[in-house]
């Protein structure tokens, strides 16, 4: 039977479409997901708004603080991106193993800004460190893209991944860091804070010094209460409409788009897996269910099993949670490639002074890096500058 | 001019299914996200400008134990969101209810670092715990405690 020419028409005008809507660009770094709803899309634009809003002392900003917005350190190569800020954390690891955040001491974050109101009452213009702390760490300030889907890979994966007695044998012994009430870590350079939404909820009292309503008070300055009518704003300085439209943007910014898979990145992947990198740094991780559905189920080429890892005594900082001054959240590699400096302080711009540094359980997998061919190596490098 | 032709089309039209078919997945509940909200897994707020809070609700927050002291009685607990944290002061009285997997127990066998769920009345010497819960944690296989 043949089709009339008006079905032949609406046969191909629909495949067109379909192929069209098959072949969406994909997303550039700081644009959203794709597969969201119209609503999910809203809600991702007016977050953006407000991922770049500054805040002022009579907008909510400080007494202390580190920046004036979300963008200030999460703004290249777009919103949500990578900064070249780096501040200041620190903790206290006493001889029993036990780490003390110094939240009674202003820590763990100690801000390096303060408002006018409050450089005139005291003097000061960065919180001081207190003489308690047994260890500084610095950080830097990690692009965002993708880490909705890092949100959305369940606690069970994790477990599956963790090693923490290294049974195995392979040398590597991957554990689970945990939050205070137990719950299992990820986000943060030391994976303690078990979620995204929650991370963001202590990004604007920690890095703003905006109130929320799940932290509604100022702080102090090193333990020290904060002079009446420093900050005379109500709290909470933000409200939980804001700061749900806050987490829906950084929930829904899409993983980076990974270069163009050449030869000799092809071959860069290969070496990555046969030095044992991939031990850590796992390939792709499952997202479970979500209620929205763009992040459901999706498999995130996030190259990390964010689980702690002994990286060896030359980057040791603090301690955090569980984590040892020398444990480290496996770092996620994808979007590698848009950064300028590398490891959680930022203290290199040579990926492959990055690579030297790793030690602890990382270091057989250095070593077989060292070994390297020169061209294996520059493969390598070139594949991590892919991701 | 049919500038696609057949194969085109077919390979359109099957990446178009397969997209679809990537992005039907059913949404349960996730670990806790809601994109209307920001449902965090935190303890419940002490203050939501949504829901004003008379003086003296109650106020439940999970933590750790992060100092105890059977004989003043006082505990304090370790809590907060993120990287933003606090310590809680509490003190204890006879009423106090202190349980661990449903089973009572005493204040003074909780350790430094026990996660901890309390919900606390606000008084003029400060928090005063109602209920303490020892919560459980997941382990991995091999974790020791």
């Amino acid at each position: 039977m043949k089709l009339g020419s008006r079905a032949r028409a609406a046969l191909l005008t629909s495949a067109a479409v379909l192929t069209l809507w098959a072949c969406e660009k994909p997303p550039a770094p700081g644009e959203s997901l794709r597969g969201l709803t119209a609503q999910e899309r809203q809600r991702f634009a007016a977050g953006r708004k407000l991922f770049a809003q500054e805040f002022t002392p009579e907008t909510g900003l400080g007494p202390l603080f580190n920046e004036v917005s979300c963008a200030e350190c999460h703004e290249d190569p777009d919103l949500g991106g990578n900064g070249d800020e780096v501040e200041v954390h620190a903790t206290r690891f006493l001889s029993d193993g036990f780490c003390d955040p110094l939240a009674e001491l202003g820590g763990p974050v100690y801000q390096q800004q303060v408002t006018p109101a409050l450089h005139d009452a005291l003097g000061i213009d960065l919180e001081p460190l207190p003489e308690e702390a047994t260890a500084r760490g610095m950080r830097s300030s990690p692009d965002l893209f993708g880490f909705g889907l890092l949100d959305a890979v369940p606690d069970s994966a994790l477990l599956a991944m963790a090693d923490p007695e290294d049974r195995n044998h392979d040398g590597i012994s991957g554990r689970p860091n945990r939050f205070v009430d137990g719950r299992i870590g990820r986000f943060g350079r030391k994976a303690f804070v078990p979620t995204l939404s929650e991370f963001n909820a202590g990004a604007f009292p920690n890095e703003q010094g905006v109130t929320t309503p799940e932290f509604p008070d100022e702080g102090t300055v090193g333990g020290t209460p904060i002079p009446a009518g420093i900050d005379p704003l109500p709290e909470p300085e933000i409200d939980s409409r804001s700061l749900a439209l806050v987490n829906d943007f950084v929930h829904f910014l899409a993983p980076p788009l990974p270069g163009k898979l050449t030869h000799s990145v092809r071959r860069g992947r290969s070496v990555f897996q046969a030095i044992g990198c991939t031990l850590c740094h796992v390939p792709s991780l499952k997202t479970g269910a979500s209620p929205v559905r763009a992040l459901a189920y999706q498999r995130v080429y996030a190259y990390t099993d964010l689980l702690l890892h002994d990286m060896g005594p030359d980057l040791a900082d603090i301690c955090l949670g569980l984590a040892t001054p020398s444990e480290f959240r496996t770092e996620p590699l994808m979007g590698l490639g848009l950064s300028k400096t590398f490891l959680h302080d930022g203290r290199t711009s040579s990926l492959e002074d990055a690579v030297r540094a790793h030690g602890g359980e990382a270091q057989s997998t250095r070593d077989r890096f060292l070994s390297l061919t020169p061209s294996q190596r520059a493969a390598l490098l070139e594949f991590l500058k892919s991701l | 001019m049919d500038r696609w032709g057949k194969k085109g089309r077919i390979a359109g039209v099957s990446l178009a299914i397969l997209m679809l078919s990537s992005t039907a997945s059913p949404a349960h509940a996730s670990r806790g996200y809601s994109s209307s909200s920001a449902a965090l897994a935190s303890p419940p707020a002490a203050t939501d400008q949504n829901i004003p809070a008379p003086p003296a609700a109650p106020l439940t927050v999970a933590g750790m134990v992060f100092r105890m002291d059977p004989e003043t009685p006082r505990l304090e607990v370790l809590t907060g969101v993120g990287l933003a944290l606090r310590v809680l002061r509490i003190r204890c009285d006879e009423s106090t209810l202190i349980q661990e997997a449903g089973k009572q127990v005493r204040l003074a066998s909780l350790k430094r670092g026990d996660p901890v769920r309390v919900t606390c009345r606000p008084s003029v010497e400060g928090y005063v715990a109602i209920r303490i819960e020892v919560l459980p944690r997941p382990r991995a296989e091999g974790e020791t405690p």
